[in-house]
């Protein structure tokens, strides 16, 4: 079992100098530390999550800052270390320090590798997680319990499959849009809708006599008809230009469509004219998620003239600068990202018509270059000037120093080219219709164009088949393995929460006692959806999914840290440690005590470090946790980081009054303490009040009140209770009533002395009635066979004869 | 938690007729998840050995010839 005995945190976020917790110091080995917001508590969870999250703080990294923020900023990323001094570990010391040439790299002296096998799973908790947990989508809730059950790996393979399996089958969709089309083709050419060798061999063959070819047996041996068909159109002048011009036409439908882009050139340049002149605001963009922040925390802020960030005082309204702020470099980025998806445009339009100019190039015909020549022309302008001016799209607003494209005679070409698309179309068209005019000339160009065509989609036909086949195969084969993963993942969520489930209802239902009708919460993954899970709970009797029909946004939050406390319980079962940092602010005020109460009661084997800038809840730790060390942060100081103290329970503030001969102190300590445990008591054991209307309770009631249940519930015959006795005896000594009639009134002085004692005789009674073991007065229990005066695990039990005398 | 290959491997023993497909694909899985990236460029690759396959597949023994005459 792993324990730590203190952690030292230096020149780390807010920390300066070194700053201790001392888990050895007080008889408990837990610590709680109260500080009001800025005091310095969340830099003390961020050095856990420091060394405990791969040397990276996550909420830190979500809001963009690095780790070369991490260090102190007085201390220029020298000397930040946490240090762990461990208990039953050899070496018992970790130091880690942060590497200023190396952030992602700390420096580590110690077996880190010892502590992480340890501390294997997230054992800390910000308020910030339960908040989130709340607002999370099923989906969400499934990654994050994924992750907190270890399946991190798993569920990132999960993920990077379902994507993939979207881009295959992307791919095959685009992959089959071909296939078809050359099906499709290759079916218009032989006339048949069944694709095989033999068809298109046949096909092939009936071509060959009508020319009086020799047929061919197999279809690799096409090529050899094709060139005798080949040398009969290239003897014939008029039909070797035939086929030149339906090649070529095949070719120009293919190279429109063209878009015009003289106008997106002229757009471009304008957005970029104007950015220019705002060009020294760019390195400011940065701010711009600063000040969208700014503007949400100025508003809420009580004193708006002080700016948060450098706390100095701002002449003017702040809220109106901050807001303008945002508002022109919110336009600023708006125009630079229109500049940037222009550009993206121009460049995928010239890199679009650089491939089918290279096309439409490709072995023209002689007759066709003649008769196209200007066209040949423009697209050689074109060509050669786009790679050119394709440079200037690729760069930044920064790196440009002038576009001038629109007036580039190419691009006049380009909208030409669009212009005269129809025809250019007709020129082709009519050129054909004029050779087809003779039959046998048209018959042979035809043959011979269906043939050069036919051999080349059987050959992408046989390529994309298996392209297509493979693909398919890839993703059934993909599809199956993503199901057996999901199957693992769920099962692995499943029963994992089913080994946790019975420790996250009870913690949940200590939460929880004030509301009987909600109880028993349950994970459930939902059935036919790949990644999702819904909070199920139990509400008057009935399953109700999801949870959040019945439940509030603090019930959200006990299902979270039920989860939370339950998993690192069951995963980190050789380091019982949990850090809690500010997680009271997401409850109800009222859960402040189960709280307490689930801390005491189910995690009185863990080490526990709370943060908290309630003061109220500190209180409460405090009274019911009373050995618990504790640091009260009173400030903070750029030279030093928290400013602190160790906070005192009651017990050593009276007697450190007492010691200082400070009656006043000593009895205003020790009614207050009273007055607090006698309320307790009182409430325990069900005893008859005397009202008051203002429905404050001072000694006056409550000591009786509480010696007059005990007499009347630790009766044995004529035998005398030891609690009655010592009580009776409380009661009768001069000092307590002297102390209990003016405790509140200074002007009648009573005497160290006289506190001493009735703090000495009340401690007497304490012993008898509060377990030490369940950390709890003893109470009335009410059963079938009787009253019992007892502890709730049953170590103490009052009726016992022992106790009588 | 045992690493991702360790249930691949318990995979192809619990399902043989993805065995094939899990030695073809493993190398492309480690802890920090599977490598997309890899496995589209080793994919482009098979791909593109379908073209080559296809054209010897078309090759006549005067093709050969011929490419020996002019080597």
């Amino acid at each position: 079992m792993l324990k730590i005995k203190k952690i030292t945190i230096e020149n780390f976020r807010g920390v300066k100098t070194p700053f201790e917790i001392d888990f050895t110091k007080s008889g408990d080995s837990s610590v709680a530390i109260y500080g009001r917001n800025g005091t310095g508590k969340s830099s003390i969870v961020d050095a856990w999550e420091w060394i405990n999250n791969d040397f990276k703080i996550a909420h830190l990294n979500r809001e963009g800052v690095s780790q070369k923020d991490y260090p102190h900023n007085a201390c220029n990323g020298l000397n930040c270390s946490v240090q762990l001094h461990l208990q039953s570990t050899s070496p018992d010391t970790l130091k880690i320090t942060y590497n200023s040439s190396k952030p992602t790299t700390p420096t580590i002296v110690g077996d880190y590798a010892l502590f992480k096998s340890y501390s294997y799973y997230p054992n800390y908790l910000r308020y910030a997680d339960l908040r989130d947990f709340v607002y999370k989508t099923k989906k969400e809730k499934y990654e994050y319990i994924a992750r907190f059950f270890g399946l991190e790996a798993y569920l990132k393979s999960q993920s990077e499959l379902q994507a993939y399996i979207k881009k295959l089958e992307l791919k095959i969709n685009q992959e089959q849009t071909g296939f078809d089309k050359i099906t499709e083709e290759i079916e218009n050419i032989i006339g048949h809708q069944s694709i095989t060798e033999t068809e298109i061999v046949n096909y092939i063959n009936t071509l060959a006599t009508k020319h009086g070819i020799a047929i061919i047996k197999q279809f690799k041996e096409c090529k050899q008809i094709l060139n005798k068909l080949k040398k009969q159109v290239e003897e014939n002048p008029k039909t070797k230009e035939l086929v030149e011009w339906k090649s070529f036409q095949l070719k120009l439908n293919q190279f429109y469509l063209v878009s015009k882009l003289k106008t997106e050139a002229e757009e471009l340049e304008e957005i970029f004219e104007e950015l220019k002149k705002d060009e020294a605001n760019f390195t400011k963009l940065i701010l711009s998620t600063l000040y969208k922040i700014g503007t949400e925390i100025v508003s809420q802020l009580e004193d708006k003239t002080i700016c948060p960030l450098c706390d100095n005082k701002f002449e003017g309204d702040l809220l109106e600068h901050v807001k303008e702020k945002h508002k022109s470099l919110d336009a600023l980025n708006k125009k630079k990202t229109d500049f940037e998806k222009k550009q993206a445009v121009l460049l995928k339009a010239f890199n679009s018509l650089s491939k089918k100019i290279a096309i439409i190039q490709s072995e023209p015909g002689a007759n066709v270059l003649v008769a196209m020549e200007d066209l040949f022309n423009d697209l050689e302008i074109i060509g050669l000037s786009v790679p050119e001016f394709t440079e200037v799209l690729t760069k930044t607003v920064t790196e440009i120093e002038v576009i001038k494209l629109s007036t580039q005679p190419f691009i006049d070409k380009i909208d030409n080219l669009v212009e005269n698309e129809a025809s250019h179309k007709k020129n082709v068209t009519d050129k054909i219709a004029e050779l087809e005019s003779d039959a046998t000339r048209k018959t042979l160009a035809d043959d011979y164009h269906n043939l050069k065509q036919l051999i080349t989609d059987h050959f992408n036909y046989l390529v994309s088949e298996k392209v297509l086949s493979h693909l398919k195969t890839t993703k059934i084969n993909f599809d199956t393995l993503f199901n057996i993963l999901t199957l693992f993942i769920q099962n692995k969520i499943q029963v994992t929460f089913g080994s946790i489930s019975a420790n996250v209802i009870d913690y949940f239902n200590v939460l929880e006692t004030a509301n009987p009708h909600i109880k028993n919460p349950e994970i459930k993954l939902k059935m036919g959806k790949d990644k999702a899970v819904e909070l199920e709970i139990e509400f008057v009797s009935t399953r109700v999914t999801p949870a959040f029909k019945f439940l509030s946004e603090s019930q959200v939050n006990s299902f979270g840290l039920s989860i939370f406390l339950a998993a690192v319980r069951h995963f980190n079962s050789k380091f019982k440690f949990i850090i809690l940092d500010d997680i009271v602010s997401s409850f109800d005020a009222f859960k402040r005590p189960k709280l307490i109460d689930l801390i005491n009661t189910r995690f009185n084997d863990f080490q526990i470090l709370i943060l908290t800038h309630d003061d109220v809840f500190f209180t409460e730790l405090s009274r019911h946790l009373s050995k618990w060390n504790r640091i009260k942060f009173t400030g903070w100081n750029y030279t030093t980081g928290p400013v602190y103290k160790v906070a005192k329970n009651y017990h050593e503030q009276i007697l450190d009054a007492i010691a200082e001969d400070d009656a006043e102190t000593a009895g205003q300590k020790l009614g207050k303490y009273l007055e607090w445990i006698l309320s307790e008591i009182n409430e325990n054991m069900e005893s008859e009040i005397r009202y008051t209307k203002d429905n404050n309770y001072t000694l006056s009631e409550l000591f009786p009140a509480a010696k007059k249940q005990f007499e009347k519930k630790l009766k044995s015959g004529t035998k005398v209770h030891c609690v009655v006795k010592l009580i009776t005896d409380l009661e009768k000594s001069s000092s307590f009533r002297n102390f209990v009639v003016h405790y509140k009134n200074v002007t009648v002085p009573y005497t160290s002395i006289e506190i001493k004692e009735v703090y000495d005789k009340w401690l007497s009674i304490e012993k008898l009635i509060y377990c030490i073991s369940c950390k709890k007065f003893v109470k009335l229990d009410r059963t079938t066979s009787g009253d019992f005066v007892r502890c709730n695990e049953g170590h103490i039990n009052l009726l016992d004869s022992s106790y009588f005398t | 938690m045992q690493p991702l290959n360790d249930w691949l491997t318990q995979v192809k023993t619990d399902v043989p007729e993805l065995k094939d497909f899990i030695i073809e694909v493993e190398s492309f899985f480690s802890d920090t998840g599977f490598n997309v990236n890899q496995h589209e460029k080793a994919l482009e690759t098979t791909l593109k050995a379908f073209k080559d396959e296809v054209k010897e597949s078309f090759k006549t023994e005067d093709d050969v010839e011929d490419k020996k005459n002019n080597n």
